[in-house]
């Protein structure tokens, strides 16, 4: 790993979480607002991620077992707002049935 | 208002306090980047630094103390058992306190024999105070560990939240102990001292936060307590799941075998996933809420405690946690921008919150919210902001000429000093750090003030 490769590479990773982050974040205020620009940003930021994750397997010199790590990260983000919102949701639900 | 809600607000009033000097010594620590040659002889850089780290445990210490003696005769109905000896406990951990302050400041090192270990300083990163003080530490955490299980016990209740409490005050109370062995293998010695920082902050802490937070949600915004438990369980699992072996990350270049690189790089890979949910659960939360709550210091800081903590923690350490990277950036710059504002977002920002609720009891909603704490909101997130921005620049800097081109040799670390990017990251923190230093003295203003509001606004009202 060049010193260059290993800035680009930690700058990728840091992006990758980010765009993660934004990902939840406009999920969460697309489900709130019901808002199509805002879902739209959403699906902007889960695209990024997956673009940050190609260049990561692509370009960067990480071993083999990180990138594997990484795609697979990459699919456990697009679960976890949704997951996680119905889970909250369901059980708010249920709390009001009680 | 129960004897130890009045104890607690004294373990936040302390903790407050301790912020302030922490503070101080931060910036004083960051004053020897620019000049290395501040107070030559008169007071060194490691002294403030020491002062400046031990200064963050122990705020933070003394903030869940505190918000724990707040939440805690709430929760059960009843007074503390054994609050008289809380009491007394809480005076003789301010003494010892203030006690190695003044070593450290005015003796600050000694020469390498037990009584130095025992009366000045231990010699452990993080864990410098000396031994007498640790040991009163370990009696302070032993009475705490009585009150909330005893109190638990004699009550004959528990609730989903005090009992995650009480499982994980076994290894925060245990954990501790390994502030004290002498082992003379620096791979041995470093291999459990982990096990003590690590494990506080990325395990037993994070437990410890996602309880109080719990109450504080049930508190600020009515939230149903089966909501919060449940999620609070989701939470615990995820976190130590993946922080307990996210020890490993530690593990990489202090002497352990190969496959902690695999195991730790692994498990902190996934530490961001628990995060992740953290931040949905807040805007969730806020969202039904409609950013509305009576407390709305309480509310944001509430807030801020999620996304601090995805972002600090997640992002700024997802950065450098791979040993391929983590090889270069591990003790530059990069790690302590990591650290900062990992700790600000976990912690800073959960008992801060804490404290806003617990004035809330005290002094009612019509004294918070006024624009100071906006205000001291704003300065101390930017500040922080700017402050691990400028240490992230710095330490990549570090990172890439001295590290990877220099090869971590002494010329290379010397010619680090007179580098640009480094020498402007470090006025930048310290810029960055005034500001933070204000957004405090501007929370301390609010935190006094809020009686004065009060009555301000009671008054034309009985009028």
């Amino acid at each position: 790993m060049t010193p260059s490769e290993m800035l680009a590479t930690a700058l990728l990773l840091g992006g990758f979480i980010t765009a993660a982050g934004a990902y939840g974040l406009l999920y969460c205020v697309a489900r709130i607002l019901d808002h199509k620009i805002v879902r739209a940003g959403s699906h902007l930021s889960y695209a990024g991620l997956c673009l940050i994750a190609f260049a990561l397997v692509a370009f960067t010199p990480l071993h083999a077992g990180w990138k594997v790590l990484v795609v697979a990260s990459c699919a456990a983000y697009l679960m976890i707002p949704p997951v996680t919102w119905h889970y909250l949701a369901r059980l708010h639900r249920e709390e009001r049935i009680r | 208002m129960y004897r130890s809600q009045r104890l607690g607000l004294k373990y936040l009033t302390a903790s407050t306090v301790m912020f302030g000097a922490m503070i101080a010594f931060g910036l004083l620590s960051s004053i020897y980047y620019i000049w290395p040659g501040f107070l030559l002889n008169v007071f060194n850089f490691n002294t403030a630094k020491i002062i400046h780290i031990d200064g963050l445990v122990i705020w933070l210490l003394m903030g869940f103390l505190g918000a724990i003696y707040w939440f805690l005769p709430q929760e059960l109905d009843r007074e503390v058992d054994g609050i008289a000896l809380a009491e007394i406990l809480f005076w003789v951990f301010c003494a010892a306190v203030a006690a190695v302050v003044v070593v450290f400041l005015v003796v600050q090192y000694g020469s390498a024999t037990e009584s130095s270990m025992w009366f000045i300083n231990q010699g452990r990163k993080y864990v410098e105070a000396p031994r007498w003080a640790a040991l009163g530490i370990v009696a302070v955490m032993g009475v705490f560990a009585y009150n909330v299980i005893g109190t638990a016990l004699k009550a004959r209740k528990s609730t989903g939240i005090l009992t995650v409490l009480i499982v994980d005050l076994v290894p925060l109370v245990v954990l501790y102990f390994d502030a004290f062995p002498e082992i003379r293998n620096m791979s041995q010695d470093l291999f459990w001292w982990w096990w003590l920082v690590h494990l506080w902050v990325e395990a037993t802490w994070e437990v410890l936060i996602g309880c109080i937070m719990a109450w504080a949600l049930i508190h600020l915004v009515s939230a149903s307590r089966r909501v919060v438990e449940s999620w609070l369980y989701v939470e615990v699992a995820m976190v130590l799941g993946t922080g307990i072996l996210g020890l490993g990350h530690h593990y990489f270049w202090i002497g352990t075998p190969r496959y902690w690189f695999a195991i730790g790089g692994f498990f902190s890979a996934l530490e961001p996933l628990p995060l992740l949910g953290m931040v949905v659960h807040a805007v969730y939360d806020a969202g039904s809420q409609h950013l509305r709550a009576a407390n709305r210091p309480a509310f944001y800081w509430t807030l801020a405690e999620a996304f601090g903590n995805f972002i600090g923690g997640g992002v700024w350490g997802f950065m450098m946690t791979l040993p391929q990277i983590n090889l270069y950036s591990h003790g530059t710059q990069w790690t302590v921008s990591h650290g900062h504002f990992a700790f600000w977002g976990a912690y800073g920002c959960g008992v801060i919150a804490v404290l806003y609720l617990a004035l809330e009891k005290s002094r009612g909603y019509e004294g918070l919210d006024g624009r100071a704490w906006k205000w001291s909101f704003a300065l101390l997130n930017i500040g922080i902001l700017g402050m691990t921005g400028a240490l992230l620049v710095a330490g990549m800097d570090q990172a890439f000429y001295e590290r990877a081109i220099g090869g971590s040799t002494w010329s290379a670390f010397l010619a680090m000093q007179g580098r640009p990017w480094f020498n402007e990251g470090m006025w930048a923190r310290l810029a960055f750090g005034l500001m933070f230093a204000c957004g405090y003295a501007i929370l301390v203003y609010d935190l006094l003030g809020a009686r004065r509001r009060e009555a301000a606004v009671s008054e034309p009202m009985a009028a």
